[in-house]
């Protein structure tokens, strides 16, 4: 009930109509840039999507687009839920250790399009999912190990404010 | 030969062309992070929350920073960077709570609840110690766009080899931080942010200048965190102490300040219970002939190592907790129902037990070598507990008390060494939500170099097998059941419980005879000795006169045995028979400070003013960072009207506990019998707020009726028994 509030604000009010910036309530966009930036000199991230349950943001830059998705559900059955989420990852995901109470990792390349890593987790009831992604098949400033890193440090980073 | 020397002549040319260019570029790049600093501080000030005052910036924290201004967070070099030189340090401080100061689960539970319910302004108090630059970043604001990637490092290197300075023992992030730097330049001015290894490594001194300082050593410098208050900024209510791990180790026999501890010992540090130097397995230039002092910080959190699998950390933490002598577990007495007579101290004297018998065991607990209380800080959270075991011969539980329950919850009426605070409506404060303290309804913490007393009743059974096994631990846990519950929810692993110290002895049905005593045993004076001490702090002044009387007559030599037969008759207010027994041990021991000071406060209620002071003179001679010793001197020279000696010993208090109210309330007057009326009235207002509420108890006493399981665990004098007959006094 108590999170009621903010889930109807953000439902329903529009973006611009309090004056005040749109925020992601888990990762602010300072953060997301930084994960998503070629360099500390390169443009900010920009937050393209936003409702009670998700956070979009997008980075793009002459060669390649980042996009860094997250989603927060809160769950009536957290376990059985937590087990479909987990089927998006297959049986190649690995388990984190220390993120949330629970969390996977596996790749999350969208049909040659998209080149990404994705964390599925859970805090109490909150099953939360990570997907970080870019255009790129060897995307020169994130690769690979880079990727999957900086996918978790965000986990961590969505897991520390759903606790 | 020629040619040598014009080549030594390039090269020193060469080398002053190079050091002017460095000293120009670091010259040039102290101003453009000036400058940088300040483009960052105004976006930051922009928008910043200044609900405190827009001088404020860490308030209700007391984090502070050169400059008082924001700083970027990229002012801080990277563990890693640190980590090229400092692989030990790295390795060691990415397992250790410094490192996971702020991310870890078990506070952001916390601190996330006072975000959501206050606002994250308020988070500046938790963070002004967990997480600095967060705090000195200027993220701690709504809608904050200051990168938390530092999150992840709590508490990194540059935040504590950048402190310039401390300010009073007033905890909260009681420090000034400088601007990162790991180098000074030739005039020794810092060089702020990272430079080239390979300049460190030219100069390696001006590298320690920039980042050690001598009170990095001092117990001091922990006291910037590891003391806390929440003050009215934070609760809208009053000041109100919270931990204060500085102020006990100041008082205990470690910091050799206090002339009043029981016993003695040779004077350590934090650091030298918790940075103990061992060999170094990795490189690090920080080693000094193969050791490095340590930067794992040991102590009692088993559940972020468990919580983050460092198994290293969570081993050296279980070892930590198990060694170094710091709790002594005496099964000390019996007493059985209806004999007058003590039966102690159990192995030295002969004994006999029968079925039905309604035994009553005394097990004594001494904090015997820990500099702070057992348990520290976060009394609320932390769980430490005895439990206590009576198995036939069959190991079939006759009596088990603080036993953990299926649903890993502790039984609730075990003695544990934790506290209740309670909120406005007498309820328990949970989820560490201290900004709705207002009262504590007990604290059963053992103090450093106390001992308390824990009475455990059972009967034996009729048909009973004999011998009977007693046994008493001293567990604990990080972190209570319920808490772990409210992070995780209830499916979580089980964390890990220690076993601290314990002591087993047999009980025969029949004869019991001398038994020989086990290494890890107190001598039998100092069984006795513990025994006093703990009946004194229950107020059972006659017991523990009878205690510290045994200890006269197995030591007669032996001046504390005397003083705390005295100090326990003057709390009994009974002053001839404390004189005398003060007489003596001022005649075994005539320079003893323990022994004038008890001498003084006989003196005062004698009247003999003139040689009150002038004992108390002599204690502060040998002990001037003896706060009590102060304290009363400057009672004392104040009720001789000499307001200027009494003021220096005030202020003298002011800076060894600048919470002590003694020193507030005389200091508000004197301050104003001279005319200085701004600091009169600063020390009454700190006065004011500092001093306790006398409505507070009304919230724990509302606690303590709603919680009859444990509400018996605020009386000092009380039973823990199974026993199901005719209902005793004081028993639970």
């Amino acid at each position: 009930m108590k999170h009621l509030f903010p889930i109807l604000w953000m439902l329903f009010t529009p973006w611009g109509a309090t004056g005040e910036t749109p925020t992601c309530p888990w990762l602010n966009l300072a953060t997301a840039s930084g994960v998503l930036r070629s360099s500390a000199s390169s443009p900010m991230a920009v937050l393209t999507g936003l409702s009670a349950t998700v956070c979009d943001f997008t980075y793009q830059d002459p060669v390649s687009s980042r996009t860094l998705k997250i989603t927060v559900e809160q769950a009536k059955d957290p376990d059985q839920t937590f087990i479909a989420y987990r089927k998006q990852c297959g049986v190649t995901a690995t388990a984190l250790h220390a993120v949330g109470n629970e969390a996977w990792m596996c790749e999350a390349d969208a049909r040659g399009q998209m080149y990404g890593e994705q964390v599925i987790g859970r805090v109490r009831d909150n099953i939360f999912t990570v997907r970080l992604s870019t255009s790129l098949r060897d995307d020169p400033s994130i690769p690979r190990e880079t990727l999957e890193e900086k996918a978790r440090t965000i986990a961590e980073q969505v897991a520390g404010s759903l606790f | 030969m020629m040619k040598t020397s014009f080549l030594r002549g390039v090269l020193i040319a060469s080398v002053f062309a190079a050091s002017l260019c460095l000293l120009r570029g670091t010259i040039q790049a102290g101003s453009s992070g000036d400058s940088a600093r300040k483009e960052y501080a105004d976006k930051i000030r922009a928008t910043y929350n200044y609900r405190f005052g827009t001088d404020k910036l860490s308030t209700p924290g007391n984090a502070s920073i050169e400059g008082d201004d924001f700083v970027q967070p990229g002012a801080f070099p990277n563990a890693k960077y640190c980590a090229h030189c400092h692989q030990q340090a790295y390795h060691q401080w990415r397992q250790a709570l410094h490192s996971n100061s702020f991310r870890t689960p078990f506070y952001r539970t916390s601190v996330n609840i006072l975000i959501r319910t206050k606002g994250i302004e308020f988070s500046r108090h938790c963070d002004s110690c967990h997480n600095p630059i967060a705090v000195l970043s200027g993220a701690l604001t709504q809608d904050s766009q200051v990168d938390r990637s530092f999150d992840q490092d709590g508490l990194t290197c540059a935040t504590c080899h950048s402190i310039q300075e401390l300010k009073s023992t007033n905890g909260n992030g009681g420090f000034v931080m400088g601007i990162p730097s790991v180098m000074v330049d030739e005039q020794g001015n810092r060089i702020p942010g990272e430079v080239p290894y390979e300049e460190i490594l030219k100069h390696s001194q001006r590298h320690s200048m920039a980042v050690m300082k001598s009170f990095y050593r001092t117990p001091e410098f922990c006291a910037a965190c590891h003391k806390a208050n929440l003050p009215d900024t934070l609760n809208d209510y009053k000041f109100i102490r919270a931990f204060t791990t500085y102020d006990e180790w100041q008082l205990s026999k470690f910091s050799q300040r206090n002339p009043l501890t029981f016993y003695t010992a040779d004077f350590t540090t934090c650091q030298g219970c918790h940075m103990k130097r061992a060999p170094n397995t990795l490189p690090d230039s920080g080693a000094k002939n193969g050791t490095f002092a340590s930067h794992s910080w040991p102590a009692g959190n088993t559940a972020v190592p468990f919580y983050y699998g460092f198994d290293e950390q969570l081993r050296k933490t279980i070892d930590f907790l198990k060694a170094g002598n710091f709790l002594n577990v005496d099964i000390l007495a019996l007493h059985k129902a209806g004999e007058n007579k003590l039966i102690a101290p159990l192995g030295s004297v002969p004994f006999s037990l029968k079925p039905n018998d309604l035994v009553e065991t005394l097990v004594v607990i001494q904090n015997k070598n820990i500099g702070h209380s057992l348990i520290p800080e976060v009394r609320d959270l932390y769980e430490a507990w005895v439990e206590f075991n009576a198995q036939d011969a069959d190991g079939k539980d006759i009596y088990h008390s603080g036993f953990i329950k299926p649903d890993g919850s502790l039984d609730e009426r075990a003695h544990s060494f934790t506290n209740r605070p309670v909120n406005v409506d007498g309820g328990f404060v949970d989820n560490h939500k201290v900004w709705t303290i207002h009262s504590v309804a007990y604290d059963n913490s053992i103090a450093a170099g106390r001992s308390v007393l824990v009475r455990y009743q059972f009967h034996i059974p009729p048909n009973v097998k004999g011998p009977i096994t007693v046994t008493a631990k001293v567990n604990y846990r990080h972190f209570r059941q319920s808490y772990l519950n409210n992070v995780f929810g209830k499916n979580h692993p089980e964390y890990p419980v220690v076993e601290i110290a314990s002591r087993t002895r047999r009980l025969n049905l029949g004869d019991n005879h001398p038994t020989q005593s086990e290494p890890s045993d107190n001598p039998e004076w100092m069984r006795w000795n513990n025994l006093g001490i703990a009946y004194l702090d229950q107020s059972q002044y006659a017991d523990a006169v009878l205690a510290f009387g045994e200890v006269v007559k197995l030591r007669p030599d032996y001046p504390d045995a005397y003083i705390n037969v005295a100090l326990t008759q003057i709390q009994w207010e009974k002053y001839e028979s404390a004189r005398l027994s003060i007489q003596k041990a001022l005649s075994l021991s005539p320079n003893s400070a323990r022994a004038l000071y008890y001498s003084a406060l006989l003196e005062r209620r004698a009247s003999n003013y003139d040689a009150e002071t002038a004992d108390l003179k002599k204690v502060v001679e040998q002990y001037p960072q003896s706060r009590d010793a102060r304290r009363d001197l400057g009672i004392a020279l104040y009720r001789q009207h000499d307001y200027t000696a009494a003021r220096e010993q005030f202020e003298a208090l002011q800076k060894i506990d600048p919470d002590d109210l003694a020193a507030h309330y005389n200091l508000s007057i004197i301050y104003r019998r001279i005319g200085m009326e701004q600091e009169a009235a600063e020390q009454q207002a700190l006065f004011v707020t500092k001093k306790f509420d006398p409505g507070a108890p009304t919230y724990s006493f509302d606690f303590l009726r709603q919680h009859p399981e444990i509400s018996i665990e605020s009386i000092p004098w009380h039973v823990h028994t199974n026993y199901e007959g005719k209902p005793t006094y004081g028993a639970q």
